[in-house]
């Protein structure tokens, strides 16, 4: 049965592996350029910024050209999350629904191999197969990353799939796919229902989970004036999965939702004005006063019993952070191939 | 003390969602045997074959391949058992030859011996693709994988659909070759009577998923009898049980089971053909099914 799943699968895996080829040839291109790029404006005579007037021209030029190549990450990465889901979910689809869905099952099942026993060859070529072909697309995309956001593994404060939790990910979008083609036996269905479930099962790790997996970090924030400026402080690193930034009851741990967010920067905004009007017997326009301003809203954080954070993880725990959900995704995988080891036996051809 | 029986199905039902494919059918099948499976379309025949074959399961009653009960699901049970779809599925992006292969790693009494001969008789070359061959030359392969696993009980969903005669008498003698070298039971099921009389010696009509006739090919023909009745009165010799009462029809026939000697020479009884038996009995069970 592995020969025949390898067989089987075979001109998909040839497809995937040019897929990659390409993604990687791509990156590894781009990635060399943004290292090269940023090196030089990052360096004399640039300096990452400040340049002399002299160097105007070619530092903007320099500039704009590797912060261009920055700003194209996220379309880049969600293209390579895209490809790698949909491999990995064509590489299940193939493997159980094609079978149901061409009544080849109805051969495979009546050859002396029990049922299992077809499952587990079958689904292990399909999960081997997909780990062959997102490995190494994992691996440069954890160095591109790198290079192109000159080291930093956060872009815009959102954790970046790269690192093997892509791998984890189109894992876990070809065990969905096998075990939902025991149950869905149309494979360009299945295809569809894998690239969803990948990406929406990493969209509710990033909102709901990932505070649970490390312990994010809570900053209260304190309005100050600097220099007649008003300033939120500590500010945190731009290179962190932020989760959080806006008013919270003093003593709750949890993140309010959206709703009980807004409603309470709707009662601080309030009681601002009515506190300016007290005081001052007008309603301040915005940055007229800023220590006004601070102090007014400063009185009335107290008086509701309320403070500004920020929830984060930081970049230090980065790695951690993909440990531990790479785990879950791997874990739920597992969790998924069982339940079709177990139902195959009790689902009909 | 008669044999075994190969298969023995009891008190068998299978319902789909919106549909009963078969109703409390009960039936026991004598190794050795090749029989026929008769029915019109949508009896259940396929239904019966697949449960048979361990691809579906009963929703209620029992099966039992080979004095097993339950679903085929060792390497010793599915080693003795050789199953055909009506649809012939094969992976369409094989090689015959890649075919051959996947059967002999999947099968512990593969002949690939045999496998390669009855392919060579059909003229199919092993490195033909699977998508280019015409649909008789699927089938041709399809019944040559299963063939060649050497199974005790071959299990053949309408083998000899929508093949061209040649490729149907190909067939046939390919199955009769299999028959004849050893100890091995057929259950096939067809809509050629043609077939039927040629290759079994056992019959098992279905009728809107119930098992209406099971019994010995020859003892089916030799115990029913037409009457070509002309009153409207019921004079049917002793022992006769009707079948299918077609007077007020053009042909004026009646169809009888005699489950007695006739000894009563004023009945003119003439000898029915497998098809008017297999009709009668067919039209029955609808209009018994209409009535209930």
């Amino acid at each position: 049965m592995i020969w025949i799943a390898w067989r089987r699968l075979r001109s998909i895996f040839i497809a995937g592996a040019l897929a990659v080829a390409i993604i990687i040839a791509f990156a590894v291109s781009t990635g060399r350029t943004a290292q090269r790029l940023g090196f030089h404006y990052l360096h004399a005579p640039c300096h990452g910024g400040g340049w002399s007037t002299a160097n105007n021209v070619y530092c903007s030029k320099l500039g704009g050209q590797y912060f261009s190549l920055r700003g194209g990450q996220g379309n880049f990465l969600l293209v390579v999350i895209v490809v790698a889901l949909v491999v990995a979910s064509v590489v299940g689809a193939i493997t159980v629904a094609a079978e149901f869905d061409r009544g080849t099952v109805r051969w495979a099942w009546t050859q002396s191999r029990p049922r299992r026993r077809w499952w587990s060859e079958s689904s292990m070529v399909a999960l081997a197969g997909t780990a062959v072909l997102i490995a190494p697309l994992a691996f440069t995309m954890s160095w591109w990353e790198g290079a192109v956001g000159y080291g930093t593994r956060f872009d815009s404060q959102v954790f970046l799939v790269d690192g093997w939790i892509l791998l984890a990910y189109a894992l876990l979008a070809t065990a969905l796919t096998l075990v939902a083609g025991l149950l869905i036996r149309h494979p360009g269905w299945l295809v569809v229902v894998g690239l969803l479930a990948g990406v929406g099962t990493n969209y509710v790790v990033n909102k709901e989970w990932r505070t649970d997996l490390v312990a994010a970090r809570t900053s209260i924030i304190v309005d100050r004036v600097v220099q007649g400026h008003f300033e939120q402080l500590p500010l945190i690193a731009s290179q962190s999965d932020l989760f959080y930034a806006g008013f919270r009851p003093i003593g709750q741990s949890r993140n309010p939702s959206e709703l009980a967010s807004g409603n309470y920067n709707i009662q601080i905004n309030n009681c601002s004005t009515a506190v300016s009007k007290l005081v001052l017997g007008k309603t301040l326009r915005q940055n007229e006063s800023a220590a006004q301003t601070a102090q007014f809203e400063t009185t009335c954080e107290r008086r509701l019993g309320l403070q500004l954070v920020e929830v984060y993880i930081p970049e230090s725990e980065f790695w951690t952070l993909q440990d531990r959900e790479g785990g879950l995704v791997l874990g739920a995988s597992a969790l998924l191939w069982w339940c079709g080891w177990w139902w195959v036996r009790r689902t009909r051809a | 003390m008669s044999a075994a029986p190969v298969v023995e199905l009891r008190g068998v039902t299978k319902e789909y969602r919106r549909k009963i494919a078969l109703r409390d059918c009960t039936l026991a099948i004598p190794p050795g045997r090749v029989v026929a499976l008769v029915g019109s379309n949508g009896a259940g025949k396929s239904t019966m074959l697949r449960i048979m074959a361990g691809l579906t399961s009963p929703s209620s009653g029992d099966v039992s391949i080979f004095g097993h009960s339950g679903a085929l699901d060792t390497v010793s049970q599915l080693s003795r058992v050789g199953y055909l779809d009506q649809d012939r599925p094969l992976y369409r992006g094989f090689r015959v030859s890649e075919m051959l292969r996947a059967a002999a790693r999947s099968n512990e009494h593969w002949n690939e011996q045999l496998a390669k001969d009855y392919l060579a008789q059909l003229g199919i070359g092993l490195d033909q693709r699977i998508r280019h061959l015409s649909g008789g030359q699927s089938a041709q392969v399809a019944l040559t994988l299963c063939l060649a696993t050497t199974p005790e009980l071959l299990i053949l969903d309408e083998p000899a659909a929508a093949l061209d005669p040649a490729a149907r008498q190909d067939l046939l003698q390919l199955l009769m070759q299999q028959v004849s070298g050893g100890n091995v039971s057929v259950v096939l099921s067809t809509h050629a009577l043609d077939d039927v009389i040629a290759i079994c010696d056992y019959l098992v009509v279905v009728a809107h998923g119930r098992v209406v006739v099971a019994d010995d090919l020859e003892f089916i023909l030799q115990s029913h009898r037409l009457m070509r009745a002309t009153t409207t009165h019921n004079l049917w010799p002793e022992g006769a049980v009707v079948i299918e009462d077609r007077r007020g029809t053009r042909d004026g026939m009646v169809l009888l089971r005699m489950e007695l000697p006739v000894t009563d020479g004023r009945v003119a009884l003439e000898e029915p053909t497998l098809d008017e038996i297999v009709l009668a009995y067919m039209r029955s069970a609808t209009i018994e099914e209409g009535v209930s």
